[in-house]
């Protein structure tokens, strides 16, 4: 009875993660605690990154078999609405319940500047290609965390290269949270005093009536343009019409509240779980964070040129500041425009008229997604 | 790595992005238009001046004074004068403040009536 007893714990032993636990996924469960400590200390997009470094957790755990890739899991089957890209769009339906078109009805220019900050996507994807580490795909894939938008990132790279999943939603969502810390010194560095003191006149009122037709022209448009970003654009502009409708109020609760938060649940434990130590750990992972950084870089450097271009155009009336809210980090990137304004001039309001280019960066970066999955894909 | 093909994508990609939002701003402009959004409003238009504009009116009598409620405080009445001048562009006149009458109790109570509302509301 003795040696059974003894037999139970040996096996016990053997088979337990001391026993099996290999070198690189002991530095994926730092990692994983590391990426916690950011998020519940440091408050890096915690609804996500939380999350994510969970999933983090559960795969590298050794033998209990969590990883998103290992068929017959739990993550496994969660991961599928990852891969069939079904999860990113649904949580645009819920920001479109939450987003106010309002700002860019008002000042259609704003969709110029939207379209400037995606230059920091195309440049990226150049600079990813031209250092021989990526395919065109993966390239994209890594381009596209330029968009500042953690679903589309994820959409296109599930599309394009799903083993690259983990570190780009990793640095898509990192940097996301770091839009305070990257984009001020790029502005102040792109603009004069002169500049960031300009005021902005009030933007007209926008009925209710423009509100309502703005998301289904908005889908015609870019669906017709642009098929595969219909996905994207499709759901967001349908959680806007939802809310703007004002005939739906349970739907819209339930798409802004209950639904997102139990998609973005599933939605960053499954990312986190193809996190594996194989696919993490390697010198493509340390190049995606370096490129996602310039990615932001040159995204917020795009809105900000094309700011200046457009104050030079209506002489002076255009604060180029709110070029870099062209980043689709709704609101962030409008906000840290308001700060940077509002330090050289503190009479100075530029939220709502940053707000424009911001959600104009929404729709932005699913078009640029699209056209990078139509082309590459 | 194949030059040629990345500055296509990027040139078809940005191009591409700039058509879709640039057709959004014509979209929009045009519905800002029929819609009458951006038209200016027709109260904006400077008036023209009046030419043999009439004399001003002489100046109205006091108005009769209201009648208050005794035990209404000064600041109560103030308040419920601004109030209605606010409400009626100045054109109401306040005839006489007093208290209404307390409501006869209803046979529910607050909370029954709010737990009544979150049973039946979806229905």
């Amino acid at each position: 009875m003795l040696d059974m007893f003894l037999g139970t714990i040996k096996d016990i032993a053997l088979n337990s993660g001391f026993a099996n636990i290999t070198g690189g996924q002991a530095l994926m469960l730092i990692v994983a605690c590391v990426l916690l400590y950011l998020a519940i200390v440091k408050k890096f997009e915690p609804l996500l990154l939380l999350p994510i470094a969970f999933g983090m957790l559960l795969a590298n755990i050794p033998v209990a078999g969590l990883s998103a890739h290992n068929e017959g899991s739990l993550i496994y089957y969660i991961y599928q609405g990852v891969k069939m890209g079904i999860y990113p769009p649904l949580i645009f339906l819920g920001i479109g319940t939450m987003t106010d078109f309002g700002p860019l009805i008002a000042n259609p220019k704003s969709f110029i500047l939207g379209a400037a900050a995606q230059l920091g996507i195309f440049l990226t994807f150049f600079m990813a290609l031209a250092s021989g580490q990526f395919t065109p795909q993966e390239a994209g894939s890594i381009g596209i965390i330029g968009g500042a938008d953690g679903p589309t990132a994820i959409f296109t790279t599930s599309k394009l290269a799903p083993h690259l999943l983990g570190p780009i939603a990793v640095a898509a969502y990192s940097y996301m949270a770091l839009v305070p810390v990257i984009q001020p010194p790029i502005m102040k560095l792109l603009t004069t005093k002169k500049e960031r003191s300009i005021v902005m006149e009030q933007l007209r009122p926008v009925t209710q009536r423009e509100k309502i037709i703005f998301p289904i022209l908005v889908t015609i448009v870019v669906s017709f343009i642009v098929p595969d970003a219909t996905a994207l654009v499709g759901m967001l502009m349908l959680g806007n019409l939802m809310k703007e409708s004002g005939v739906v109020d349970r739907l819209v609760k339930t798409a802004g509240n209950e639904m997102m938060n139990i998609i973005t649940i599933l939605l960053g434990i499954s990312v986190g779980a193809t996190t594996t130590a194989e696919t993490f750990l390697t010198l493509q992972t340390l190049l995606i964070v370096v490129l996602g950084v310039i990615a932001f870089g040159f995204g917020t450097a795009g809105g900000v040129i094309f700011g200046k271009i457009m104050c030079w155009a209506t002489k002076g009336k255009l604060n180029p500041l709110i070029g870099s809210a062209g980043v689709s980090a709704v609101p962030m990137a409008a906000r840290v425009s308001q700060k940077v304004g509002q330090q050289e001039n503190p009479s100075n309001f530029l939220l709502m008229h940053a707000m424009g280019p911001n959600v104009a960066g929404v729709i932005g970066s699913a078009v640029a997604a699209g056209v990078l999955i139509n082309i590459l894909g | 790595m194949d030059i040629a093909y990345a500055l296509s994508v990027i040139f078809t990609g940005i191009s591409i992005v700039f058509l879709v939002l640039i057709a959004l701003i014509l979209v929009m402009v045009a519905m800002g238009k029929v819609l009458g959004g951006t038209g200016k409003k027709k109260d904006d238009a400077p008036s023209a001046p009046v030419k043999n504009a009439p004399a001003a009116p002489a100046p109205k009598a006091a108005p009769p004074q209201m009648a208050v409620q005794s035990g209404t405080p000064e600041e109560v009445v103030s308040v419920i004068s601004a109030a209605i001048a606010a409400f009626t562009g100045g054109k109401g006149r306040i005839t006489s403040i007093r208290r209404a009458k307390k409501e006869a109790p209803r046979g529910r109570s607050a909370w029954s009536m709010a737990g009544l509302r979150e049973n039946t509301q979806p229905f």
